[in-house]
């Protein structure tokens, strides 16, 4: 019965030919010997990994509005957040954290927020979760990479926060037409 | 099939709805930059019930391999010594034991990294020490059932 059910609702219909097998950031979380400078790689790759995810939607938001789509625009948010465990086990106190990404309507109202939540995450590459706030039934995504460290490209799923079984690889456009 | 993986996926899908529910409920309440004292909360049980769930999966994962590295010894002095053996010895014999019996590789095989460190990980959080907050847990439970799969296939190819 399980099978069935992860094998229906674990991977949606564009991973669902994924094998489950790959390296994740926890041989990170568990090595003692894990050094000051491949924190920092890995801090920098994770920058660069959530600035590319950005660029991606900057560009599909681009696009939808030369076709006159969308009026929906981006501003960038720095927040200060203390480091996570694993840097912090290496002296890294205040590490540079990616930026918050706000999705505006014309009147600089939120239509979606993506927060970077962390790197380290046991079974996966880093965590950005997508918020949706509405009036009522507002939706939260975790966007889970499913790269392996420092492996080059991102492999971003998305997950409903309340449905871990359902995951869909994301793309920008399913961003934007989600928008619109 | 593994009954124990099977009612833990479905408590953990119907507590993360419960749970998803609340989160979603707050932001539609309150305004996400203030960062309220209800979405807190929530985001600390979504956190709470991940972690716990790791550990559950991991524990029949666990015991799944330790069943495996002991399927072919008959006596209980040496299935005692392989039961407190270290989680590496455990799993390189389980995976010995399911390549001589199955005559090939289990399919989890090229996981073998990645499930000592969730060991590792595991023991942090019984010592209240966890490493991070963020946890994987679908992808914890799909291995742990190939795991519980290669198992029964051993069990029945020696218990016919």
């Amino acid at each position: 019965l399980l099978i069935l059910f992860l094998a229906s609702q674990r991977w949606g219909e564009p991973v669902n030919d994924r094998h489950i097998t790959y390296s994740s950031s926890s041989e990170e979380l568990a090595d003692p010997t894990i050094s000051h400078k491949h924190v920092l790689e890995r801090l920098r790759d994770w920058r660069d990994r959530v600035e590319a995810l950005y660029g991606e939607i900057e560009r599909e938001l681009e696009a939808a509005r030369k076709r006159g789509d969308t009026q929906l625009s981006t501003r960038y948010e720095v927040k200060r957040a203390p480091a996570e465990e694993l840097p912090r086990r290496v002296g890294i106190v205040n590490a540079e954290q990616p930026a918050t990404l706000h999705v505006v309507r014309p009147n600089e109202t939120d239509v979606a927020v993506l927060s970077p939540r962390g790197l380290w995450m046991v079974g996966a590459n880093g965590r950005v979760d997508l918020t949706i706030p509405r009036a009522a039934g507002s939706e939260i995504y975790m966007l889970i990479d499913q790269s392996a460290p420092l492996g080059g490209n991102s492999d971003w799923t998305r997950v409903p926060i309340g449905l871990p079984f359902a995951r869909e690889r994301f793309t920008s456009h399913w961003l934007v037409q989600k928008l619109q | 099939v593994s009954y124990e993986l099977d009612n833990i996926a479905r408590s953990y899908a119907r507590l993360s709805r419960d749970v998803g529910a609340r989160i979603s409920s707050a932001i539609d309440l309150n305004d996400i930059e203030s960062v309220p004292a209800v979405l807190d909360g929530a985001e600390q049980e979504h956190s709470l019930l991940e972690k716990a769930f790791f550990v559950l999966s991991f524990a029949v994962l666990e015991r799944r391999i330790t069943l495996l590295a002991n399927a072919k010894v008959k006596e209980a002095l040496r299935r005692d010594a392989m039961r407190d053996a270290k989680f590496r010895t455990r799993l390189e014999t389980a995976i010995k034991v399911a390549r001589e019996v199955l005559g090939a590789d289990p399919s989890w095989m090229s996981s073998a990294s990645e499930l000592e460190s969730w060991n590792e990980i595991r023991n942090e959080i019984a010592h209240g020490d966890p490493p991070t907050q963020f946890f994987n847990v679908p992808i914890v439970i799909a291995i742990g059932m190939e795991i519980v799969e290669t198992h029964d296939e051993v069990d029945r190819a020696l218990n016919p």
